[in-house]
């Protein structure tokens, strides 16, 4: 067989001549990232650094390093952030596929739709607010959350759920659940959508059932799509931060603080903040960020033979 | 698409990038105002010289004077801009403000330091006041101070200024006192239960466990406790702000005894008492359950909706402010400040907010005489910065000054610039022009004040710096422990010993 001519390049300054208009386009784009992604990690460099804000950055090496790996609230705090970020991207991801599969078994475009838009409008609220809601129904006193249990019998007395160290992270995976899996199930939908028909009907005429059809067509058609998502989200895995700032309270510290509540006390509510020091928080956070979507891609490559790096 | 079409569309998407970059450079600030204008205008900007000299002495008149304020300055839509014009009309000067929403001034202060870009003049609580002025933050005015034309007028309280030396150098000023918080009682519901206005501990529970236990709403339903609070304890000194009937004595912070010792309050016996004391009240259910999450917003709509007949808050207006707002609820309804009890003794007066210079101004002298002298002239610079505007905030009438409508909320009346007159330190040259203060106001604040005293001092060096965050949090999380009932006060006291022992050593060999 004769293979094909090889079709030579044209020059750069050519090419470049040709494109110019795109590239032109692109380069506020490159600024952009440019001073506001990859210029402020120069910022990273103060972590060897004492830094208040009165007196200018001082070199003391490794030493906000060792107070921090030293320091018990880190440690804890590093741990209610590994569980309380993994457990969040297990129960939110399994939600959103749950979620979607049963939205895609809807038959009526309309109502579908709906019911899409329906749940992912929480999605859309501020964690403020989000907080606010559930701090009302949740209050021990009149909230009705409690009221409900109580009339039941399912509980004695009120329960304070929001100050009960056991009750604590249950409250707020299920908040995550209410307000994110919405907006989870944009992008799963998107991936049912696209899986040919022909299949099912293929599927239906050689008898296979509803569960079966879901088994063998629908889910490893999103087995991909499931891959990348939970690969994109580990790297956010160590930002856990707003949604435990408005809802966590002294009282649930060592099961709800996490390393950016941590740094947020250690920086921003004391008064003579060491920035040093938070950015030693910082880097370290990174760095096991980092580690996590490297090993994930990894993994998926050895299972699935493919990542998304 | 035709090539031009497609060089006007990359181009024009390109110019939309590049303008969004620039809009992503705005200043952290929520609003300011600046003279002639009543909307945003420019970031804070450092006092300059002035192109004119309009000077006396020695003291060179700045043009402009930039001042970065809180949620007790006056905001843009109660006014801000009438308050910066009229200031011009009296001085000249162009008075920058800068705004920053209440919760995070703090943080943006800092940011503004660590930046460079600070105002000229900024406010300060107690406890920040200490650590900038021991961190090179703030300018030293004390020469100012002393060779001032208000201080040689005897009219202020100098009581409140040398409060704020640090190894006799002043490095801010304060117009008005610290104030403190009292206890409001609901009268009308220790009316109803035939209840007197407590003055000992045993008779506030027994008060409080009737609020709790015997209707005083008459609705029927078991639905109201004694007291709320916004935290068991304060985030800030002097701390027992809210529920200061349990803390008694205790001062849970590092004090200096009488014989010159610097001790830790926190780790006496006192505030072991206070803790049981909470403890039982707090199982006993007549302490708000949400007490370890209430905000104060929060806890005041709670007393105003009457879930319950105690809440210690500000004394002075909000006498005003809380008595309104039950009344809105509650026609036949009235709020009743009452004095400390026999073991409280008396109530804590914070140490006064302060209004510092920064060590970036350029001309600290000319801002300490043409804003911070302005202030408390007792006359028509005093009367802009604690009563406003004529015609926006007040009006004068045959008997004197009335105060008008909030400009921003129309129901409520509007209270002050920046310098609560009630808390003025600073004598009026002529008389107070208000005509009539209300009574609520004056009634909780002479309450007060027979009943008060100055907080400890409050002190910072560069171990307390290192330690504050950790031990305040040690400290809230233990306390709300105990308090809610998953420690006994000994536990307690024994995990505070263990998880704070060496930096509570260290603060304490700094300060001894």
């Amino acid at each position: 067989m004769a293979t094909q001519p090889k079709v030579a390049k044209k020059p750069l300054k050519v090419r470049l001549y040709t494109y110019r208009w795109f590239y032109l386009m692109l380069v506020p784009v490159f600024i952009f990232v440019f001073f506001f992604n990859y210029l402020p990690m120069l910022g990273i460099r103060f972590a060897f650094y004492d830094y208040t804000p009165f007196k200018g950055p001082t070199w003391c090496g490794m030493d906000n390093f060792t107070k921090l790996l030293s320091n018990a609230q880190f440690w804890s705090a590093f741990s209610n952030t590994w569980i309380l970020s993994v457990g969040k991207l297990i129960v939110n991801t399994f939600a959103s596929v749950l979620l979607s599969l049963l939205i895609n078994e809807i038959a009526g475009i309309h109502l579908k739709k709906f019911v899409q838009t329906l749940v992912y409008l929480p999605h859309f609220l501020s964690w403020v607010v989000v907080a606010s809601i559930f701090s009302i129904i949740l209050s021990p006193q009149n909230g009705f959350v409690n009221d409900i249990l109580v009339t039941l019998g399912i509980l004695d007395e009120p329960v304070y759920f929001l100050a009960d160290t056991k009750a604590w992270r249950w409250v707020f995976f299920i908040v995550n659940v209410w307000k994110d899996t919405g907006w989870g199930t944009v992008i799963f939908l998107a991936t049912l959508t696209g899986i040919s028909p022909e299949l099912y009907e293929a599927a239906r005429m050689d008898g296979a059932t509803r569960t079966q059809q879901m088994k063998y067509i629908t889910l490893p058609a999103l087995a991909d799509t499931i891959i990348i998502v939970l690969i994109l989200n580990l790297a956010k895995i160590m930002n856990l931060f707003e949604s435990v700032l408005v809802m966590y309270n002294p009282k649930v510290y060592g099961v709800a603080d996490v390393l950016q509540t941590y740094v947020y006390r250690q920086t921003l509510t004391t008064q003579v903040p060491n920035f040093g020091y938070s950015t030693a928080v910082g880097l370290f956070r990174s760095l096991i960020g980092c580690a996590l979507v490297l090993g994930c891609n990894w993994a998926s490559k050895k299972v699935r033979g493919r990542g998304i790096i | 698409m035709k090539l031009s079409s497609k060089k006007f569309f990359s181009l024009g998407l390109g110019g939309l990038l590049a303008f969004s970059m620039v809009g992503c450079g705005s200043s952290s600030s929520s609003t300011s105002a600046s003279p002639e204008a009543s909307t945003e205008a420019t970031p804070a900007a450092s006092s300059e010289a002035p192109a004119e000299s309009a000077a006396t002495d020695e003291v060179v008149k700045p043009e402009k004077i930039s001042m970065m304020v809180n949620g007790t300055f006056c905001d843009v839509a109660s006014g801000q801009a009438d308050v910066v014009n009229k200031y011009k009309e009296l001085t000249g000067i162009d008075l920058e403000i800068t705004t920053i929403d209440h919760n995070s001034y703090n943080d943006q202060l800092a940011l503004a330091f660590a930046s460079g870009d600070v105002a000229d003049v900024v406010i300060l609580s107690a406890e920040y006041y200490a650590a900038y002025a021991t961190q090179g933050a703030l300018a030293d005015i004390t020469s100012y101070w002393e060779a001032s034309e208000t201080k040689a007028s005897g009219r202020i309280d100098e009581t409140y200024i040398d409060s704020l030396y640090i190894d006799d150098t002043l490095y801010a000023f304060t117009p008005a006192r610290g104030n403190g918080c009292i206890t409001y009682l609901r009268q009308d519901w220790l009316d109803k239960l035939g209840l007197a206005v407590p003055t000992t501990y045993d008779e506030y529970i027994k008060v409080l466990e009737a609020f709790t236990t015997q209707d005083p709403d008459g609705n029927g339903q078991n639905d109201t406790y004694g007291v709320t609070g916004a935290g068991i304890i304060s985030t800030e000194a002097p701390w027992t702000n809210y529920l200061p009937e349990f803390w008694q004595d205790s001062y849970p912070d590092f004090y200096e005894k009488e014989d010159g010792t610097w001790v830790d309050g926190f780790g006496e016996q006192a505030t072991a008492d206070a803790l049981q004391r909470l403890k039982d009240a707090y199982s006993a259910g007549i302490i708000d359950m949400e007490v370890t999450t209430n905000k104060t917003s929060a806890c005041r709509d709670k007393f105003y909706n009457g879930k319950c007949g105690a809440f210690t808050y500000w004394a002075g207006k909000w006498n005003m402010t809380i008595d309104e707002n039950v009344k809105n609820l509650f026609p036949d309804a009235s709020v009743v400040a009452i004095p400390a009890i026999a073991e409280l003794g008396s109530y804590t007066e914070r140490q006064s907010p302060v209004i510092a210079i920064t060590s970036k101004c350029e001309n600290p002298a000319g801002v300490f005489k043409y804003l911070f002298e302005t202030m408390v002239d007792g006359g028509e610079g005093q009367t802009l910065f604690s009563y406003g505007v004529e015609g926006v905030q007040y009006e004068m009438g045959a008997d004197g000054l009335t105060q008008l409508a909030d400009p921003e909320t129309k129901d409520t009346t509007f209270s002050t610039v920046f310098v609560d007159p009630v808390l003025m330190i600073a004598d009026w040259t002529d008389k107070d022009p208000i005509a009539a203060r209300d009574e609520r106001i004056s009634t909780s604040n002479d309450t007060f004040l027979a009943s008060s005293k100055l907080a400890p001092v409050i002190v910072s060096n560069d171990v307390m710096s290192n330690y504050a965050a950790s031990l305040k949090d040690i400290r809230t999380v233990i306390v709300s422990e105990v308090v809610t009932g998953d420690m006994t006060v000994e536990e307690g006291m024994a995990s505070y010993q263990e998880q704070a022992g060496s930096m509570v050593e260290e603060i304490l060999a700094s300060l001894n």
